[in-house]
């Protein structure tokens, strides 16, 4: 049989709103097609949008366990069963932000500063938490957009 | 009760039946070029907001500006097309600054990194007109924004809450007279009568800073003050209920300081297009009773209340006068047609 030529599937989830002990809302976005291989970042342009609008991606905790397991947020978030344990339901947050899929983390020391850096890697299971770095780079960015009135005169 | 045409004088609020979650459009008084100033507060899906303003403004409106409440996806998902949109695009944009870490808000910091829109850091006690229409923040409190780097407080907690009234007068003329002999204006005018509050998605922090910072002062005979001045910023008609009816966001003792004739709850009941999971959730049991104490007619807009039908919310202030209301038919997919007749229920 032709092996087909599949896109590797990269995730970037963030766990977007605890609407109860047991219902969480998640923003999933897929990576944009970038091939077989190459580095990735975590900018807007590598993202798609999340699901179209009206859609909604409600998760509920593991107390669903007579549903099948397919429910269940482990599997919609794709977390390899290995690190399953490190993830548990009471321990998502508002805010946190998973990359998942066919990935893999290399660090890089640049001016000094140990860098993650991200690269599709097909057939690879990969799970990273990356809202630290994602909470500098936003950071950084709206006071940048703050401070700009003076780039177009308007204040 | 009498229909009533909606005249172009009028403040026009409308809360568009958008599923779960928030998309608002304000329709501010025409201005003498016949263009419609117009404020946009969340946006859930932007096809349906786009395509409501366009035609109810007979396709003449200038996007005063956007506010996004706070950041949650249900109520920022659609402002990013709204942001590359350059008829759509805003003169200000308010955010209560408190930052997500989601793709979504992300693009729109991106967006506005390269447009002309003012981006403004917005906290309680700020005001603005438009026309005769008085815009002011009551929260989120400088207090609980000061917390946000803290694990003090929640995204739902930094919502903006806005306070629109309508008056009959500018603001000059308010501001140079606000007494006539000694007793207060505000007191006259009977308050809140022509105002209507948007309280995002505040839940009880928020809500005891309100509290604090815009007290119900009382005028009292007994004590005789110089001034008999009323003061009750939260009086209102009309809430667009915080949180699409948690229970955590809807305090019986706010409601009964704003004493809302009208509450508005945008909501989507029992299904949801979740890949797990129904929600089934809101409004909270509490959270109507609450509202049904304070004496409020609500509707929701999934028509879920006492067997309603689904549809957006109308709402128009006349200059200083009372609102009139009424429930459109369109589903959360379908594009209202303009309303220029409000067939009170």
């Amino acid at each position: 049989m032709r092996k087909e030529n599949k896109i590797p599937k990269v995730l970037r989830i963030t766990i977007d709103e605890r609407l109860s002990e047991n219902l969480i809302r998640l923003e999933i976005c897929k990576l944009v097609d970038i091939g077989n291989s190459g580095e990735f970042k975590d900018e807007p342009g590598f993202w798609k949008d999340a699901a179209k609008e009206g859609e909604e991606i409600l998760v509920q905790s593991n107390i669903s366990k007579h549903k099948s397991r397919k429910k269940l947020y482990t599997d919609l978030m794709s977390i390899p069963k290995s690190q399953v344990d490190k993830f548990p339901w009471k321990d998502l947050k508002e805010g946190q932000v998973f990359l998942s899929g066919e990935f893999e983390v290399k660090e890089k020391m640049i001016k000094n500063k140990n860098v993650k850096q991200y690269f599709i890697h097909p057939g690879k299971e990969s799970f990273e938490q990356i809202d630290d770095d994602v909470k500098e780079n936003t950071k950084n960015l709206y006071f940048e957009i703050l401070a700009k009135g003076d780039k177009y005169g308007r204040l | 009760m009498a229909d009533y045409n909606i005249k172009s004088e009028d403040l026009v609020i409308s809360i568009l039946n958008v599923g779960f979650g928030d998309s608002i459009v304000i329709r501010f008084p025409r201005k003498k070029d016949n263009v419609y100033p117009v404020g946009i507060v969340d946006c859930n899906i932007a096809q349906k907001t786009k395509d409501y303003i366009r035609a109810h403004t007979d396709d003449s409106f200038c996007v005063e500006f956007i506010c996004a409440t706070h950041p949650h996806l249900d109520h920022i998902r659609g402002i990013n097309s709204l942001l590359k949109d350059d008829d759509f695009l805003p003169v200000e944009f308010w955010d209560s600054g408190f930052r997500h870490n989601s793709a979504t808000y992300r693009k729109i910091l991106t967006t506005l990194s390269s447009k002309s829109t003012r981006t403004i850091r917005v906290s309680s006690g700020m005001e603005k007109y438009i026309g005769n229409v008085g815009i002011t923040v009551l929260a989120p409190s400088i207090m609980l924004r000061n917390r946000y780097a803290t694990y003090g407080v929640d995204m739902n907690n930094a919502s903006i809450v806005l306070r629109l009234e309508h008056h009959s007068e500018d603001v000059l003329s308010i501001k140079s007279e606000e007494y006539q002999g000694n007793v207060s204006k505000e007191d006259l005018r009977n308050a809140g009568q022509s105002v209507a509050i948007l309280a995002g998605d505040a839940e009880f922090d928020s809500w005891s800073h309100i509290t604090q910072e815009f007290p119900r002062l009382e005028k009292q005979d007994k004590h005789k003050p110089l001034v008999n001045k009323m003061i009750n910023y939260l009086a209102c008609h009309t809430i667009k209920v915080a949180h699409h009816g948690s229970m955590h966001s809807s305090p019986l003792d706010v409601y009964e300081k704003m004493s809302p004739n009208l509450a508005i709850i945008s909501t989507k009941q029992k299904e949801s297009t979740s890949v797990v999971g129904t929600r089934n959730l809101y409004p909270h049991e509490l959270s109507v009773q609450a509202l049904k104490e304070s004496k409020a007619d609500i509707l929701t807009t999934d028509g879920s209340y006492e067997a309603g039908s689904p549809g957006s919310v109308i709402i128009a202030i006349p200059p200083g006068g009372k609102p009139h209301w009424s429930q459109l038919n369109d589903a959360s997919d379908e594009v209202p047609e303009a309303p220029t007749v409000l067939t009170e229920s």
